[in-house]
């Protein structure tokens, strides 16, 4: 399932990733002090190219990144299924 | 006038296995002259172009888009085309580049690998695991001569 750019945008913003920007917009999630996730996206229009990759950079399934895009998921929600995944220890 | 015709594979040395002779797909003689025979191989040899350019193909690159940046070794990266783009992907470093065609995907991989280099370089004393993994793994590659 393909990752439009607003609910992208919307992800990062609830989750609080740290964002950059430059010939794509570069995203970073910060735990406890430490980097954590990274992932990123092209300033394209609409649907956003090998959306799998982006969810696996940020540590996403299909259904989690749904689930964070219809606001079923907060901050805190993220850092435990990063916990659960062993991103976060 | 008859004409022996064979299929050759689009790219020498690509993970393609050679591409079927005529006479293995039925068809053993075209003549200049023969109009329908002519079309067919046409639409045959078109087929075959776009069928290939939806295929999973690689390529190795050995330089970064940054003159302050090395590589140590060259990296393969998968060319994989999805929708109206191409996409050059590192497994290892879990990053791509993408582009409206290999050549710009390859581009702009090249330089993300910089970019990020540079991002994790800066936060490498405050990496999380998974982070400081790739940061290695690029730390490997990528040098500052």
């Amino acid at each position: 399932m393909t990752i439009k750019r607003n609910d992208f945008d919307r992800v990062i913003n609830k989750f609080g990733f740290r964002t950059r920007n430059s010939n794509h917009l570069h995203a970073f999630f910060e735990h406890d002090g430490n980097v954590v996730v990274r992932t990123k996206r092209s300033h394209t229009r609409g649907d956003l190219p090998f959306s799998h990759a982006i969810r696996q950079q940020m540590k996403l399934s299909d259904a989690e990144f749904t689930q964070a895009a219809q606001c079923h998921i907060d901050r805190d929600g993220y850092i435990e299924i990063l916990r659960s995944k062993g991103v976060i220890i | 006038m008859v004409t022996k015709v064979e299929f050759q594979p689009l790219r020498p040395g690509n993970a393609y296995a050679p591409a079927p002779t005529l006479e293995e797909r039925g068809v053993t003689r075209v003549s200049h002259r023969d109009t329908r025979a002519t079309n067919r191989l046409i639409e045959m040899v078109l087929e075959e172009i776009e069928a290939k350019s939806d295929a999973i193909d690689s390529v190795q690159i050995g330089s970064l888009l940054d003159t302050r940046l090395r590589m140590s070794q060259p990296v393969t990266l998968v060319i994989e085309k999805d929708e109206d783009f191409f996409v050059a992907w590192h497994e290892g470093l879990q990053e791509f580049g993408y582009g409206a065609d290999p050549i710009s995907a390859v581009q702009d991989f090249r330089n993300t690998m910089a970019q990020l280099y540079w991002q994790l370089k800066e936060d490498h004393h405050r990496l999380g695991a998974n982070l400081f993994g790739t940061w290695e793994r690029l730390s490997e590659l990528v040098y500052e001569p």
